[in-house]
């Protein structure tokens, strides 16, 4: 495709996005969804890791041994290369 | 009299003050609770560190939060223990987020998390020598420089004691108050967790403390672990604070005075209302009603 | 200072290492027949709490592999890759890399770009925030210069193309599930992107994902078109933009040449 008629294209694309736009912003609507309501345990509470200033109680196995037994979900996934083993 | 060596002035703007009541650890769980509900609660408190983002939601959280209610930050990154030099990066973003959540307390603990290259993400033990408080001292003095305001230091938890200690720890923990103008975080916890574990007498712990350098008390709960012929209690944050340190925390505050009060809970973290349950509790001892009051203070 | 120095460098070592701590250590340890003890709550605690990061970051790795496996490998990754920063929230950066060095783990061979769009999401939860552009700045620009303008996608986006069905097996692992995903569904691509509040994680048609790559990369509009067609002749620009332009997938226009 040549440079004009990507140009073209391009032009037309971004006439058809303007008039197909909402009038409101993403975001303004977005802000007042999450903060009304944000329910526990739903991905927009997850934050991903943070520090605490407490120790733990769970003890940690120091296997050094590499049984790494999988028992997980891994088992609902199947085909491709796996069946050729 | 403890004279403090230097003064703040440039300290919170008054709807910052962080109230002679209970407060929570917020935890990122209960955002949601928090901003729906408007729980009847004095402050929260947070890590810095878990909001050192260059932007995202966590932050929007905070900044609706503290709309609302006082906040304390209460650092755990920035080693003051520690034989390394401090991170002028790390000391720049929290007086960012100093700035611009304007807290009424900002705390951190005596202990250190940088030994190497790389960060424990614990508050390890600090050997307790004159050489040892020469340097958590520079660097308070460094932190409070920074930030243009006083910091509070916390006694920590700890499990081990070094043969080179010279220095009680919470006598090593008031001088490094008293040479730096910083005040104290008691965790009423910390101080049991750490009294058992070495077998110190809690009187002779509180004995050096004066009441006028507790700014700020912390309860939580603790683990207690039996390992081959002897129990460590381990600070886990985990639970509902122990008997034994609601009652520790009674004689603090008839010692102390009437400090803000700080629950924390961290792991196993619980539903929002029985943290309130926890804040509730401590603030009923915190601040007696008339009648108690006048039961104890007769005439 | 320079007891304090070697003492705590000594602590660190032996916090890091699977091995009991160095006599050089011990002996400066208070003696109550239970020094070791209390050094392992120590040592514990810096696996045990920077493995929890760990979980956090990639729970559905976690949940492919088992907690037990989870758990094994996040020791063995704390070890080798102790925090490097004084904040915890993107720790884990090279886990993906890791796994993919794991000799077990080789009939799992979707796991490192799981682990890669977990990460993804988390980077993109706390990236920058930035205002979506409008149509009034679009109408500002001229429809005729945007072809050669850039579009500077969200600070928050992230891409990832993976040689399976990353999409389908993330998906299944946001909560129960007992779909099964077939490896021959074949590549998946990924565009995580926090245009707002919330993280959001899409699979991308191949057109639209070359377009995304060659704009976060500051080519120009036309550059980018062309390579989406060149990939994908069915790729539709004007569904794309009336979708994206608007929402939050960018945040600013740059008619300037591009800086070489």
């Amino acid at each position: 495709m040549n440079k004009n008629a990507i140009k073209t294209l391009i032009a037309g694309a971004i006439t058809t996005a303007v008039t197909l736009a909402p009038l409101t912003s993403a975001t303004a609507a977005d802000t007042e969804k999450c903060f009304g309501v944000a329910k526990a345990g739903k991905n927009d509470c997850k934050a991903g890791p943070g520090t605490s200033c407490s120790g733990t109680s769970k003890v940690d196995g120091q296997g050094n041994a590499w049984m790494l037994v999988l028992k997980g979900s891994c088992e609902k996934i199947v085909g491709g290369s796996l069946a050729e083993k | 009299m403890m004279e403090t060596v230097k003064v703040f002035p440039s300290g919170p703007t008054p709807d910052a003050w962080i109230p002679t009541r209970a407060g929570v650890g917020l935890k990122a769980q209960h955002y949601a609770n928090v901003i729906e509900q408007r729980p009847d609660l004095g402050w929260f408190e947070v890590h810095p560190e878990n909001y050192m983002a260059e932007g995202g939601p966590a932050l929007g959280y905070l900044e609706r939060i503290r709309m609302d209610y006082p906040l304390s930050l209460h650092s755990v990154g920035t080693s003051l223990g520690s034989h390394r030099p401090l991170d002028r990066v790390h000391l720049s973003r929290l007086k960012a987020l100093v700035e611009r959540f304007q807290p009424g307390l900002v705390s951190e603990h005596l202990s250190w998390s940088h030994g190497r290259d790389w960060f424990t993400h614990d508050l390890l033990p600090l050997l307790y020598t004159e050489a040892s408080l020469q340097n958590v001292v520079r660097h308070i003095d460094e932190v409070q420089e920074t930030l243009g305001r006083r910091i509070l230091i916390e006694n920590p938890s700890s499990y081990l004691q070094f043969k080179r200690s010279e220095i009680p720890e919470s006598e090593f923990l008031v001088e490094a108050a008293r040479r730096s103008g910083a005040a104290l975080l008691l965790d009423v916890n910390n101080v049991y967790v750490s009294c058992m574990n070495h077998s110190w007498d809690i009187a002779a712990y509180l004995a050096p403390i004066g009441a006028e350098l507790v700014g700020e008390i912390h309860l939580a709960g603790h683990a207690v672990q039996e390992l081959e012929g002897f129990t460590l209690r381990i600070d886990d944050h985990g639970s509902p604070v122990a008997p034994a340190v609601w009652e520790l925390y009674r004689l603090c505050i008839d010692r102390f005075g009437q400090v803000p009060t700080l629950i924390e809970w961290d792991s196993n973290v619980p539903d929002f209302a029985q943290l309130m349950q926890e804040a509730n509790l401590a603030e009923r001892l915190l601040i007696p009603t008339a009648e108690t009051l006048s039961h104890a203070n007769p005439g | 200072m320079q007891i304090l120095a070697d003492l705590q460098r000594r602590f660190c070592d032996a916090l890091r290492a699977p091995e009991t701590p160095p006599e050089e250590l011990l002996a400066e340890l208070i003696d109550d027949g239970h020094a070791l003890a209390r050094f392992d709550v120590y040592r514990n605690n810096f696996i045990v709490l920077n493995g929890d990061a760990l979980a956090e970051m990639y729970p559905s790795v976690q949940r492919l592999i088992g907690a037990q496996a989870f758990r094994l490998l996040a020791t063995a990754y704390v070890r080798r890759h102790p925090p490097r920063e004084r904040a915890l929230l993107l720790y884990g950066a090279e886990f993906a890399e890791f796994l993919r060095e794991i000799p077990e783990l080789a009939a799992l061979p979707y796991l490192p770009d799981v682990a890669r769009l977990e990460y993804a999401w988390t980077a993109a939860y706390h990236a920058a925030d930035a205002t979506p552009i409008t149509q009034a700045e679009v109408t500002r620009a001229g429809t005729e210069t945007l072809a050669s303008a850039r579009l500077k996608p969200h600070p928050s986006l992230r891409l990832i193309d993976s040689r399976y069905p990353l999409y389908r097996i993330w998906q299944n692992n946001q909560h129960e599930s007992d779909d099964l995903v077939s490896l021959d569904e074949g590549p998946s691509r990924v565009i995580v992107n926090r245009p707002g509040r919330q993280v959001e994680v899409r699979e991308a048609g191949v057109g639209e994902f070359v377009l995304m790559r060659a704009l976060h990369a500051g080519g120009s509009v036309q550059h980018a078109l062309a390579q989406a067609i060149d990939t994908d002749p069915e790729f539709d620009l004007s569904d794309f933009f009336s979708r994206r332009l608007f929402d939050g997938t960018f945040v600013a226009i740059n008619n300037k040449p591009k800086e070489e």
